[in-house]
């Protein structure tokens, strides 16, 4: 158990003797201003149930509460330490009790804050499905939270999807606590078998991959990552020539920047907010692939109407690919699919050459989306709050401009919208991922593009 | 119910065997499309119909050949298929058929040999192989552009170079490559009758049996060559540590290759004896000819000239290889004389 004492702060002058005088509105609003009128401090905090988690992160995440001068500033630090502790990632669930100090110590005013914990134990494992880009995988992993006591831990996964996906991963994740940026670093080393149909082959990637994940403030996550990889891309029988060219293994080792920034209120069905993605990747090096790509995400949700519920979606994605040597298929873009560019099939937007994509180096993509709940749903609870109607309409654009006149080209290029509508219903599945099955109309198509009209499935956990 | 249409689908069978066969059929088509059939009936008529469409499409199949100006044999489409299981052919498409139709057109303009870099990645097997296929279709008359491409083994369809892409087709190593010549009516044996073209392939897979080994033996086993050539060529064209792992795997493929055929234990001595015992029996079939059938080339004079011309050319700091094969003069002059007639450097 540890307990930490506070010491006997300054009087802080009382400064709501004003509003004290001021308040004779509705009640609520009163026993609101009562709250913050009270004055209170915190003279001891007990976290119980600690066994290895070290004593110095603990103190340093709960010093925050000593700062409170009234109830309501307690409470509401008692909240923000509750959600710290969550967020080391050593307990399993932390309860908060709030009482009036009693002892030889206490001061008038003195409240006492007990944190009752319960630590992970040694090693967690379990079976968990999980869906990625458009495929559902089983993942079997193992766990070893909070080794050392201060949120370290390891962790080893492995999943196979029913597309012939198999990885397995193996990471050890080091948050650097109490730090103004909550810095974490981790490091893993994965392998990742993976078939894309679509365009004829598949793809080995054994790689090592460093992150160290800052956060600036609380809505923007930054992420700088250093990647070695190892690829050694194999096709089929029946793979188109120009798929065939980027046989072969190779070693790419880059760095890459992430900015995130995220105002949403719910990740899967947001209502207000503005969600934001750049990421930046330079690859060369060392290794035998050389570019540079740079990609831009946005969504932002605007609530039409409070009472029924509807919301407006934009989003949008852009990105470009510059190749300096040894670009091989793998690493294009691509457009088209449930998650993408509805209305096509994977990858099913752009260039192809014998019916296989074989991506682009730029493309643009666009959607707006009205949301509302099901017409007969209650609006407050129930299964049926996890489903959505929505109507959509989609537009995109993937290039593959040559090198020689590369700006003319490149904006006649992008200008060679496709688009396509449609309508369906979108079912949250667990708290990341979201299920949609969509009636599609194509509305311009490309006599490349393989288009898909008529009723479109999809699953994953990012959707345009 | 179900029992009693079990019995009928049982005794269908026996009835039509003896019965008429046309008379049959149509009334059991006729009978299908009218009246609702019990089950039994209604898969005997499916099985008639994929009797009749497959005879349907062997008539139409049988009926083009004619129109060609080359005669084709169900031994080479037989060929083509077997090539296409074994992942030395690969083309895009499912169609069958249809593969076979577009394997007999005529040679293209614009086909394509595809091997490794020459000056600094190629070893002495690949190019023995490239250069027997670059004489192969040079004596064959057939126009092609070589490529050069660090991946060409990862390209290739068996994973092997060289492989050539003609049209829809991929088609890698020589033996393949002679076999989708003649689909498309050029041959060099044409000529040679059944017992000759027997002898040619003894002495072809002696070839590759004897002398591709011991190459392969000499570059990646001998660990003088292995380290001072093999190593640094095979690895040229990958950065570190990628060269590295590449070439560790590709030796342990080839030693892998070499133990099953009971080649790795063998000494460079024994190694060279057997080459040695090869270019002997292949110089005296040679005999004092131009070639090894008559005045004309054969698909065997372009292997031996690959591999011997490939040899003989190649500084190894290991040259008892390049002195074995250097004493057959008969072997020595035909690879000259291919390399006068057919690669002529203006």
């Amino acid at each position: 158990m540890g307990i930490v004492h506070a010491k006997v702060g300054s009087r802080c002058p009382d400064l709501h003797d004003e509003s004290e005088l001021v308040v004779d509105e509705q009640a609520i609003c009163k026993h609101r201003q009562a709250l913050n009128c009270v004055k209170a401090r915190v003279d001891r905090v007990n976290v119980d149930g600690l066994k290895r988690t070290k004593d110095d992160i603990i103190r340093g995440t709960v010093n925050e509460l000593f700062k409170a001068k009234d109830f309501e500033d307690v409470i509401v630090r008692a909240q923000k330490v509750r959600q710290a502790l969550d967020n080391l990632g050593c307990f399993r669930n932390v309860c908060v009790y709030i009482d009036v100090s009693t002892g030889p110590d206490a001061t008038p005013n003195g409240l006492e804050v007990t944190y009752q914990v319960r630590e992970m134990s040694r090693l967690v494992g379990g079976v968990n499905a999980s869906v990625g880009e458009d495929e559902g995988n089983v993942v079997l992993d193992f766990k070893l939270p909070n080794i050392w006591g201060r949120g370290e831990r390891a962790q080893a996964a492995y999943s196979l999807g029913y597309r012939n996906t198999c990885s397995f991963n193996i990471s050890g994740t080091k948050p650097i606590l109490l730090h103004k940026f909550e810095p974490v670093v981790s490091a893993s080393l994965y392998q990742q078998n993976q078939d894309y149909p679509w365009s004829g082959y598949r793809l080995l990637d054994r790689g090592l991959h460093v992150n160290v994940d800052l956060k600036t403030s609380p809505a923007v996550r930054h992420n700088i990552q250093w990647e070695a990889l190892f690829r050694d891309l194999t096709v089929i029988n029946k793979t188109s020539f120009a798929v065939r060219q980027s046989c072969g293994p190779q070693l790419k080792s880059s760095l890459r920047h992430t900015i995130s920034m995220d105002s949403r209120d719910a990740d899967i069905f947001p209502t207000e907010g503005l969600w934001l993605f750049i990421s930046n990747e330079l690859a060369g090096i060392g290794g035998s692939v050389a570019n540079f790509k740079s990609e831009i995400q946005f969504q932002a949700n605007h609530m039409l109407s409070e009472e029924s519920g509807v919301v407006l979606q934009t989003s949008g994605a852009f990105g470009v690919l510059h190749d300096v040597y040894g670009t091989m298929v793998s690493e294009h873009f691509f457009l088209g699919g449930p998650t993408s560019l509805r209305g096509f099939q994977q990858r099913g937007v752009g260039p192809h050459v014998d019916g296989q994509a074989v991506g682009g180096k730029m493309y643009w993509s666009g959607a707006l989306h009205l949301y509302s709940p099901l017409p007969f749903a209650s609006a407050e609870q129930g299964v049926l709050q996890l489903v959505k109607t929505h109507l959509f309409f989609n537009a995109g654009c993937l290039a593959f401009p040559e090198r020689s006149n590369f700006k003319l080209s490149t904006l006649s290029a992008l200008v060679d919208a496709r688009v396509a509508c449609g309508a369906g219903l979108c079912v949250q599945i667990g708290r990341t991922a979201r299920l949609e099955i969509n009636y599609v109309v194509p509305l311009k198509t490309h006599a490349r593009d393989i288009p898909v009209s008529g009723l479109q499935f999809g699953v994953g956990a990012h959707f345009l | 119910m179900s029992a009693c249409n079990v019995g009928e689908t049982r005794n269908e069978p026996q009835n039509t065997v003896s019965g008429d066969w046309t008379s049959r059929s149509s009334r059991s088509l006729a009978t299908t499309r009218s009246s609702s059939p019990n089950c039994g009936e209604t898969i005997f008529d499916k099985y008639l119909d994929i009797i009749h469409s497959k005879s349907n499409l062997s008539v139409t199949n049988k009926s083009e050949p004619p129109e060609h100006p080359f005669d084709f044999f169900d031994d080479e489409e037989f060929a083509f298929g077997i090539n296409l299981l074994n992942n030395n052919v690969a083309c895009v498409g499912d169609n069958i058929t249809k593969l076979i139709q577009m394997a007999q057109e005529p040679w293209p303009d614009n086909v394509k040999l595809f091997q490794p870099y020459e000056v600094e990645q190629i070893l002495l097997p690949d190019n023995a192989s490239c250069l027997a296929v670059q004489a192969f279709l040079k004596m064959c008359n057939l126009p092609f552009e070589v490529e050069m491409r660090w991946n060409a083994e990862f390209m290739s369809p068996s994973g092997r170079v060289p492989f050539i892409k003609c049209g829809a087709f991929v088609v890698s190593e020589l033996d393949s490559i002679v076999q989708f010549a003649a689909n498309k009516g050029v041959s060099l044996c044409g000529r040679l009758s059944t017992e000759e073209k027997a002898e040619m392939r003894a002495y072809m897979s002696l070839i590759t049996n004897v002398l591709v080994n011991a190459e392969l033996y000499i570059s990646w086993v001998d660990n003088e060559t292995f380290n001072a050539v093999t190593k640094v060529r095979n690895s040229s064209v990958y950065p570190w540590p990628l060269g590295w792992l590449q070439t560790r795997a590709k030796r342990n493929a080839v030693i892998k290759r070499l133990k099953a055929l009971h080649w790795y234990d063998k000494t460079l001595d024994q190694v060279l004896a057997d080459v040695e015992q090869c270019c002997n029996s292949l110089s005296q079939r040679l005999g004092d000819k131009d070639y090894f059938f008559g005045t004309a080339p054969t698909e065997l004079d372009a292997l031996v000239f690959g591999h011997v011309f490939t040899i003989i050319t190649t500084r190894l700091p290991c040259r008892k290889l390049a002195e074995t094969v250097r004493k057959h003069e008969s072997l020595v002059a035909l690879a000259k004389r291919v390399d006068e007639q057919y690669f002529k450097r203006p």
